[in-house]
């Protein structure tokens, strides 16, 4: 007898469908799975065999054939496993009905006949729909997930047995439905507070102009002064995530297995900050035979943050060359290639010298001026060209903590981001996202004009800061910022000189 | 130019370029064998030189086999570089008296002319803004009335004299502890030409000379040695400049030590000189006296305001004279706001009204 039932696989954030065909013949008693299965999925006949048995069916003693078609792609984890107990349910003549064609499911058996959760629902979701599938069985727990895809019949099943039951329409199951006010969940925001930190106000001024303007962001201080609770503010005042955005990330999520139960959807801007031994892998994405996303695509849409950057070995910082220049990452593999995208804020923090202690006030540096040339130069390079600001967080002491305010709240600051946003989305608007970080040289020239004065100041600056070329236009988008925040259109000298302050580290040294 | 004198000059330019035949080793070969061409065939014949290195000794006769003196001055004249002797008129006099004058200077650029005033200014390559103003202050004023001012080219305070003096069209010597092909230190590169083509440097080491540690106190004798005044502008415990200024001590010249804060770790060097009797700098006049120039008004280093400025910026120039602030401090000090600060700090250091330090401090300039 022939059976198939449709399941689904991922590949990257993107899923596919995959008929699973079942023929069970004469012979010995086996199961062949054949269809380039990776181990969890060979694996599937035991879970399989016993499932059936637990769920009051019987395990045919015969031949039994398993395909999964298409058989040139890999095929990964334990989601087949609830298609393939079908499929055998359905060929050994156990359901009493001919099943829908064109229904996808996909789940993992436990022993005892129950459904666990699998990885990439809202993605499968997503293709069952384009695919125009009738409905989708996925596991109760990630129904809510798969649930947020509208336009799509969504079915949560806790067992074998209520599966079987289900499409021999013996029960009735009430269509899933999300549990959770997806626009609410976005319009909150618990994210650390700005006001939080006492003093830091240029640091504060900087993280709302990366805010703003989609800038990244280095910081540079002794240890302990505060960089890396300055960064993790940074969530708080961006934009809040568009209902796109946030799908995107939660198929990243999703796809990586990430995402926490109980909350089917991230709502919020993420905040990824890996340990500087993360490996290019790491960092990008990798592994095989399907590669998962790496932090910069678990960073999509939010917060890069990278701490000590001059500890990362230097092929993991190269490696974010490619994502923060074309917000996508594709990784390529013998066969297959997938993009993840990878649309972050990057913020990185170093210290002012190999020691940290240049320009406290408590201890002195040891470190002799080679050294911090030196130091600096390690970073430098095209890294750092895709950095448009720089700000020094330097080290409070007590006194000076306590005598300062607490400033202005991320909800405040954020209703400016906000705004300046908006004006530079009206103003370049070009079909695909962009903010005033991500002009060209065209756009620059259209939309960031000098007046002849704003020119004459840049060409003191430039003349006598010793500034690249690179570093002048820099200045400009950054300018253009400020000036968004202020809601002006004229570039004037006043945002160009506040901004050529966010590139010190351009400066020649004597 | 005599033939026997250009000879003599190829031979010691020659000795000079053997590793490790420099400074006072050189110079008592020279008074054992009486003449440069003697030092060099003693090297030759074996066992004439007893008590040095075996192998040092066949290191130094295998060069000697293999260049002649006139080639080796011809191979210096090729890259640049010129060659002066002890005892000739141009060599800086008061050098000449200190207990181990250098045999012989290899140098590009012109020479300082003879009897001019001279003056070192030396002090920590990690120089705060306020260290960089008052040496380029000092400097350029010395420079005007027609002192050499001399320095090592090292970033920092040295950088900011030669500069100074190159500012007012003056003349500035660096003293080098490398060879004269050597730019270090390599961000100097373009201060180092200036300085060729508008000033003097000198280096004890011959080409390729590597810049050693152990060559820097050594340099620094020549730099105090060719002074009558050492003006320590910024040092902390550790730095050179207290070397160089134990040198000039040694050899009795007036070492002079700019005050600073005492709780900036880049003072406690100058502080600690003027504590055991150096002349503290309190303007440019102090200096110019030593040297005998009649003082005019002393108003040299002050901050004079300036013209057109906005309340905001006196404000933030008041501030920082006197003072070195980071943008918060001036914006907490003046109540401005961050932006403001920022953006008027921008234009007033254009200006050259206010300076950035190294640690991001800001002082005012004028």
């Amino acid at each position: 007898m022939l059976a198939s039932v449709n399941g689904a696989a991922l590949l990257g954030i993107d899923s596919y469908s995959v008929e699973v065909e079942v023929d069970i013949a004469s012979g010995l008693p086996a199961v062949e799975i054949v269809g380039l299965p990776d181990p969890a999925v060979r694996e599937s006949r035991v879970r399989v065999k016993s499932a059936i048995r637990s769920s009051c069916f019987e395990f045919p003693n015969a031949r039994i054939h398993v395909n999964l078609a298409p058989a040139h792609l890999k095929k990964e984890g334990p989601s087949f496993d609830l298609p393939i107990a079908l499929a055998i349910l359905q060929a050994s003549g156990q359901l009493n009905c001919t099943l829908p064609s064109n229904f996808i499911s996909v789940g993992e058996l436990a022993l005892d006949g129950s459904i666990r959760k699998v990885a990439g629902a809202i993605s499968i979701a997503m293709g069952a729909k384009e695919r125009g599938a009738p409905f989708l069985i996925v596991p109760e727990e990630d129904s809510s997930e798969a649930a947020l895809v509208e336009g799509l019949d969504v079915y949560g099943i806790s067992s074998l047995r209520e599966a079987a039951l289900f499409l021999e329409g013996s029960i009735s199951i009430s269509l899933a439905r999300s549990r959770f006010d997806v626009e609410k969940l976005l319009g909150e925001n618990h994210l650390p507070d700005l006001a939080d930190v006492r003093g830091q106000e240029p640091a504060k001024r900087a993280l709302e102009i990366a805010a703003a303007g989609g800038h990244n962001l280095m910081m540079v201080g002794p240890p302990g002064s505060g960089k890396t609770m300055l960064a993790r503010r940074l969530p708080g005042i961006l934009p809040p995530l568009l209902l796109e955005e946030a799908l995107e990330v939660t198929r990243i999520y999703s796809s990586a297995g990430l995402l926490a139960s109980g909350s089917p959807i991230v709502t919020r801007r993420p905040f990824r900050a890996p340990h500087y031994s993360a490996t290019p892998a790491g960092l990008i994405g990798g592994g095989t035979p399907i590669p998962k996303p790496g932090e910069a695509s678990l960073a999509h849409n939010g917060v890069l943050y990278l701490d000590e950057i001059a500890l990362y070995p230097r092929n993991s910082l190269e490696s974010l060359r490619g994502p923060l220049e074309d917000h996508f990452i594709t990784l390529v593999r013998a066969n297959s290639s997938i993009s993840y995208p990878a649309r972050f804020t990057l913020v990185a923090s170093m210290n002012p010298c190999p020691c940290g202690y240049l320009g406290d006030s408590l201890r002195e540096c040891k470190c002799s001026v080679g050294e911090i040339k030196r130091y600096l130069a390690r970073i430098s390079g095209p890294l750092m060209d895709r950095i448009d600001l720089q700000v020094r967080v330097p080290r409070l002491t007590g006194r000076q903590m306590h005598s300062r305010s607490r400033g202005e709240s991320s909800r405040v600051v954020r209703e400016r981001t906000i705004a300046a946003q908006r004006r530079q989305k009206e103003r370049l608007s070009t079909g695909s996202f962009c903010l005033n970080a991500d002009m060209d040289q065209r756009m620059l020239a259209e939309f960031a004009s000098l007046t002849p004065e704003a020119k004459r100041f840049m060409e003191l600056a430039v003349e006598k800061f010793g500034l690249t070329a690179r570093s002048h236009d820099k200045i400009v988008k950054v300018a253009r910022t400020i000036a968004d925040l202020e809601e002006k259109d004229v570039l004037d000298v006043r945002h160009l000189a506040e901004a050529v302050q966010y590139r010190f580290l351009d400066r020649s040294i004597i | 130019m005599n033939p026997d004198f250009l000879r003599q000059k190829a031979e010691i330019a020659l000795l000079m370029s053997l590793p490790f035949l420099v400074e006072r080793r050189l110079s008592s070969l020279l008074d054992t064998f009486g003449s440069p061409r003697n030092v060099i065939e003693a090297i030759r014949s074996p066992g004439a030189i007893p008590g040095t290195d075996e192998n040092l000794l066949v290191t130094w006769k295998a060069i000697l086999d293999e260049r002649r003196p006139k080639e080796y001055l011809k191979f210096l004249e090729k890259i640049g570089i010129k060659i002066l002797l002890k005892g000739e008129e141009s060599y800086p006099p008061m050098l000449g008296d200190i207990t181990f004058p250098p045999v012989g200077l290899f140098y590009r650029g012109k020479l300082p002319s003879h009897g001019v005033p001279t003056i070192a200014i030396v002090g920590s390559r990690k120089a705060t803004s306020y260290g960089t103003l008052v040496s380029e202050k000092i400097a350029a004023r010395l420079a005007r009335e027609g002192v050499n001012v001399v320095s090592g080219l090292a970033y920092g305070i040295d950088s900011a004299a030669h500069k100074g003096a190159l500012s007012v069209g003056g003349f500035t010597t660096a003293v080098l502890g490398c060879g004269l092909d050597v730019v270090y230190p390599p961000g100097n590169r373009e201060l180092f030409s200036l300085i060729e083509k508008n000033g003097c440097i000198f280096s004890e080491y011959p080409p390729a000379g590597k810049p050693e540690k152990f060559h820097f106190p050594q340099r620094n004798r020549i730099i105090a040695g060719m002074s009558s005044v050492v003006v320590v502008v910024e040092a902390s415990s550790s730095s050179g400049a207290l070397i160089t200024a134990d040198i000039a001590l040694n050899e009795g010249r007036e070492v002079m030590a700019v005050p600073g804060c005492i709780f900036s770790p880049n003072s406690w060097g100058t502080n600690s000189l003027i504590r055991s009797g150096a002349l503290p700098v309190t303007g440019v006049e102090d200096v110019l006296e030593v040297l005998g120039v009649p003082p005019q008004n002393h108003s040299g280093l002050h901050v004079t305001s300036s013209q057109n400025l906005s309340r905001n910026e006196r404000k933030i120039i008041e501030a920082l004279s006197g003072d070195f602030l980071d943008p918060e401090e001036i914006s907490a000090g003046c109540s401005l706001d961050t932006q403001e600060v920022m953006s008027d700090l921008a234009r007033l250091e254009l200006e050259g009204l206010v300076r950035r330090g190294l640690d991001g401090k800001y002082h005012a300039a004028r």
